[in-house]
């Protein structure tokens, strides 16, 4: 009972606190100019995580600069309007059917003229999301394309320093990544980073994070905020600039 | 008139002397496979008839073949017209013994003007042949050219007289400059020169820098190179010291040993450290018995450059028209890019201790106290400066630009108006005029439009043809959003509007405006969309190269790319000798690149100090092109030649140039008679010396004139084939008779 109290309180805070900063519109431009998160909706597959881009796009609004669009739109990948916003996150907890050849190739296209693309697999403690996301970017990018993303990686400390991805679980070590130009353009999580993200209307988180602690709920909404200022930013954090202050941080860790 | 008869033997068969030979050795062949066939004819008449025929066959057939034909030519030997060609250049200035070369010239056309024996045409040679009028002969006027270029001199003088020339006395010391000039050369040349060879072929005692290459560009803070050959006249010297200066300091000095060949070469090295163009000079010792002083230095210009454009990227947040501009800017080799990213405002949740995140503090008095004038290009792409207590760098940003530097601001929700930029430094370097507030923009998408008249300038520049480039934009996304203007500063030139919004005087609002305030350069784009050229329109088009070919020409015309410069004025060469010929071409057009047509410009020759040596009035042509000739600055030193437009204040356009008292021309001044001997033996012409040169009538200017000619061809009948069927018939018969194959 106590429990709930406190849920409820806590959540009333939060709806508080939002009203009191919540921006006239996503910028002065007005929405059209905003960050847009956008859905993927793919081959029938309902998203696994529904509120997580709304969630994250509100996370990387309060915590930034970058101006996002709090109703992120959805998308599919062979929707001519999908150029309209370089960002795009898909999210699944099963397998799911071989996308189109015009989904195929409307995803290269994206990725190529400069597109980013979160995947996140909302079901990591089982296989079938993980296959068909590995056969499509094969048919997409060839195989092989998607590697190991390296923890010293730009992603890490595009906002946040972060040793590790974690999500809802603790998941695999690294990241995995489709390279494209010299940047990671394609970002697969195995974490279940949107079921971290996840909350209800009054502001409650939607499931349970493990191995668990509110650490590491914090440390899967930083890696959202790291993933998308990559996406604005790209290797911004890697100019010399910046080099000698990250690396006292690291080192006083 | 005399005349004379000329008979000429010709092959008419095609193909030439080629073919004849091969023609030949088949019938020869022939011939001797019938003879072989002989011996087996044991009666000795029968064998000589058989032999006779197949000779006789052999014969005509070739005769047949060949066609050889007899021209029968009459010809009258006429006196042609002859010319004078005085060597002009510098290195006939030079003192051998006694009078300069240029003197003996002019005294030895005085004499031959004098006797007025024959008549003849009196030209200058150097770079290119002149005609000379014998009156203005002055030795010091005539060693003005930088180059001696007698190959091209007599070609020239052929083509100006091909039909009654007879011959051609050059006057010279044969000290040419064409690379690799021989006399062989002139073999089949088919005009008599005759040659008057001015100094002497022993050693003049001029030590001298023979050679000197370095690169027209260096970049600032590199080391550069000057490869410089010097020749000695001592045969005994073991060493010789090169300086090399700038403005007169000495920056690097090297001894250099002498080769077995006289020469010494070396590479010296040099770090520019001054921007711009700089005047370096190679100087040796100058021998107090040195005949010519002035090839002991030379000098050079180079173009010093930054080896990377220096771009200064400050955004205000990130979005996805700074993820764009970045990434090109980045991927850009030749640009070196520092960039500031505004992660978070005083107004962010901060939810991790500073230890926990990457952010950086703002730079802004290193930027824009210590380093601001490091950078060629600053832009402010949706940065509002309020927050970071940079009101007092924006003094000094209007002074760089105003100092030359050059300035972008890119919109969104934090510039121009919105970002508090109204009334302040930044607004006076800002080619508009801006609505204030925070809520001066405009929502919405729109299709900027091309302005009318400026299609042409290399901003909007998409592709060279009007239509084609129009077309372009037209396939180009919309932008979404702008930031309100509500003028344009006097200089201004609006290249993109909104294509319904207006100002206040009912003109387009402007969305993309370039300018030049002082001596630097500025532009504002009021929307921070400009991305969607880019993805949104390879969406659609599946090209985004319109957004990387804008940027890319947006900075080169900021960073003042010579390409991109409306006016171009270009001399023919960097160096000249004094007062030698200079010749500059032009290709004038207005801020707004529009040809200025039949427009009054002055061509100004300043010092490096800006004294102003010499100015000339040029009027352009229908297209806006120009071309004069000036002389050379007597005094040695770098030099600027400007365009003053005709409003006799702003500059359009400028270039540099070097005036060295020495030069190609006298890096080898020694004269060089046997060359010009055998010339004259090649051609047919006489070789004589200043001093023994004799009047002009005595030399052989006779030509021939063909005043008819008659062609036979004795084979060229059906009876000669006749008389090769009949022989070669006979001959068959004959063998078939007495049993041969």
């Amino acid at each position: 009972m106590i429990s709930r109290l406190r849920r409820l309180c806590a959540g009333l805070w939060v709806v508080l606190v939002s009203a009191l900063l919540w921006p006239s519109s996503g910028g002065a431009f007005g929405e059209a100019t905003a960050v847009d998160i956008r859905m993927v909706l793919a081959a029938k597959l309902s998203p696994a995580r529904p509120t997580a881009a709304r969630r994250l796009a509100w996370e990387v609004r309060q915590r930034t600069s970058v101006e996002t669009r709090l109703e992120p739109t959805r998308t599919r990948f062979d929707d001519p309007g999908i150029f309209e916003s370089p960002l795009l996150y898909f999210s699944g907890d099963r397998e799911f059917q071989p996308l189109s050849e015009a989904e195929i190739a409307g995803l290269r296209r994206f990725v190529e003229f400069g597109g980013f693309v979160l995947i996140d697999d909302a079901a990591p403690d089982r296989d079938g999301f993980d296959r068909s996301v590995r056969r499509e970017l094969g048919r997409a990018f060839g195989d092989g394309a998607l590697r190991p993303l390296a923890n010293s990686h730009t992603v890490f400390r595009s906002f946040y320093l972060l040793e590790r991805p974690q999500g809802r679980v603790e998941g695999p070590a690294q990241l995995e990544a489709v390279q494209r130009a010299g940047r990671a353009a394609v970002i697969y999580s195995r974490h279940d980073l949107g079921g971290a993200w996840d909350r209800d209307d009054l502001g409650n988180y939607l499931h349970p994070v493990q191995p668990g602690g509110n650490r590491q709920r914090e440390l899967a909404i930083r890696l959202g905020v790291n993933l998308v200022l990559y996406a604005l930013c790209l290797d911004y954090k890697d100019d010399q600039v910046h080099s000698p202050f990250i690396m006292r941080r690291r080192g006083g860790q | 008139m005399p005349t004379l008869e000329s008979v000429s033997l010709q092959l008419g068969n095609p193909g030439g002397t080629p073919v004849a030979v091969v023609v030949a050795m088949l019938v020869a062949a022939m011939t001797l496979l019938g003879i072989r066939e002989l011996s087996s004819v044991t009666l000795a008449w029968r064998r000589r008839l058989l032999l006779g025929l197949r000779l006789a066959t052999a014969a005509v057939a070739l005769l047949l073949a060949l066609q050889p034909r007899w021209i029968s030519e009459r010809v009258e030997v006429v006196q042609g017209r002859l010319l004078v060609l005085l060597d002009v250049s510098r290195s006939m200035q030079v003192r051998d013994d006694g009078a300069s070369r240029a003197t003996q010239a002019s005294e030895l056309v005085a004499r031959w003007r004098k006797e007025a024996a024959v008549p003849f045409d009196l030209y200058g040679f150097g770079s290119e042949l002149r005609p000379l009028k014998t009156q203005a002969l002055q030795p010091h006027d005539l060693a003005r050219d930088d180059e001696s270029r007698l190959r091209r001199a007599l070609d020239s003088a052929v083509e100006r007289h091909p039909d009654d020339l007879g011959a051609i006395v050059v006057v010279t010391d044969g000290a040419d400059t064409t690379p690799d000039f021989s006399a062989a050369q002139l073999a089949e040349f088919g005009v008599r020169v005759h040659t008057v060879a001015l100094g002497s072929e022993r050693d003049l005692g001029d030590d001298a820098i023979v050679s000197v290459k370095a690169d027209p560009v260096a970049f600032l803070r590199q080391s550069a190179e000057v490869e410089v050959v010097v020749r000695l006249s001592d045969a005994d010297a073991a060493r010789v010291a090169v300086s090399l200066r700038r403005d007169g300091q000495v920056v690097a000095e090297r001894g250099l040993e002498v080769g077995d060949d006289g020469l010494a070469r070396a590479v010296l090295p040099f770090v520019p450290d001054r921007l711009g163009r700089s005047v370096y000079s190679l100087s040796i010792p100058v021998d107090a018995r040195d005949r010519v002083p002035e090839n002991n230095e030379r000098a050079f210009l180079v173009r010093v450059t930054r080896d990377r454009l220096r771009v200064l990227l400050v955004c205000g947040a990130p979005s996805w028209d700074t993820r764009f501009l970045r990434a090109f800017l980045k991927s850009d080799p030749a640009i070196d890019l520092i960039t500031f990213f505004i992660l978070t405002t005083h107004n962010d949740i901060r939810l991790a201790p500073a230890e926990e995140l990457s952010l950086i503090p703002f730079p802004t008095d290193e930027l824009f106290r210590e380093h601001l004038e490091s950078f060629d290009v600053v832009i402010f792409q949706d940065f509002n400066y309020g927050p970071y207590q940079m009101v007092q760098y924006l003094p000094r940003i209007r002074d760089y630009v105003l100092a030359g530097g050059s300035f972008a601001m890119i919109g969104g929700s934090k510039a121009f108006g919105a970002g508090g930029y109204v009334r302040t430094p930044v607004a006076e370097i800002l080619p508009v005029a801006m609505e204030p507030g925070e809520r001066a923009v405009m929502e919405g998408a729109f299709a900027p439009r091309l302005a009318a008249g400026l299609e042409r300038h290399p901003v909007v520049e998409l592709a060279p043809d009007p239509e084609q480039n129009a077309a372009a934009w037209q396939r180009l996304a919309q932008l979404v959003g702008m930031n309100k203007l509500t003028g344009l500063t006097d200089d201004a030139l609006a290249l993109l509007h909104h294509p319904e919004a207006k100002l206040g005087d009912g003109t387009p609002m402007p969305v993309l405006v370039v300018g030049s305030p002082g001596q630097g350069r500025s532009l504002a784009l009021a929307s921070d969309s400009a991305w969607r050229w880019g993805m949104a329109t390879a969406g659609r088009t599946g090209d985004p190269s319109a957004y990387e070919k804008f940027w890319d020409r947006a900075l080169r015309w900021l960073a003042r790319d010579p390409l991109l410069e409306p006016a171009r004025v270009e001399t023919d060469r960097e160096r000249y000798g004094p007062g030698a010929a200079l010749r500059a071409r032009m290709r004038l057009q207005d801020a707004r690149h529009q040809p200025l047509v039949n427009a009054e410009v002055v061509l100004r020759v300043e010092q490096s100090d800006g004294q102003v040596v010499h100015e000339a009035p040029v009027t352009s042509d229908a297209v806006g092109a120009a071309e004069v000739e000036l002389e050379a600055p007597m005094q040695p030193g770098g030099y600027r030649l400007a365009v003053i437009a005709p409003d006799g204040q702003s500059e359009l356009a400028d270039e540099g140039f070097v005036v060295e008292a020495g030069g190609d021309e006298l890096a080898d001044p020694r004269a060089r008679p046997g060359l010009l001997k055998d010339i004259a033996r090649i051609t047919g012409g006489s070789a004589s010396t200043a001093s023994s040169a004799g009047a002009l009538q005595d030399l052989d200017r006779s030509r021939s004139r063909a005043v008819a000619s008659q062609q036979h061809r004795p084979f060229a009948s059906a009876v000669f084939f006749l008389v090769l069927v009949v022989v070669f018939g006979v001959e068959w018969g004959l063998r078939r008779a007495w049993g041969l194959a």
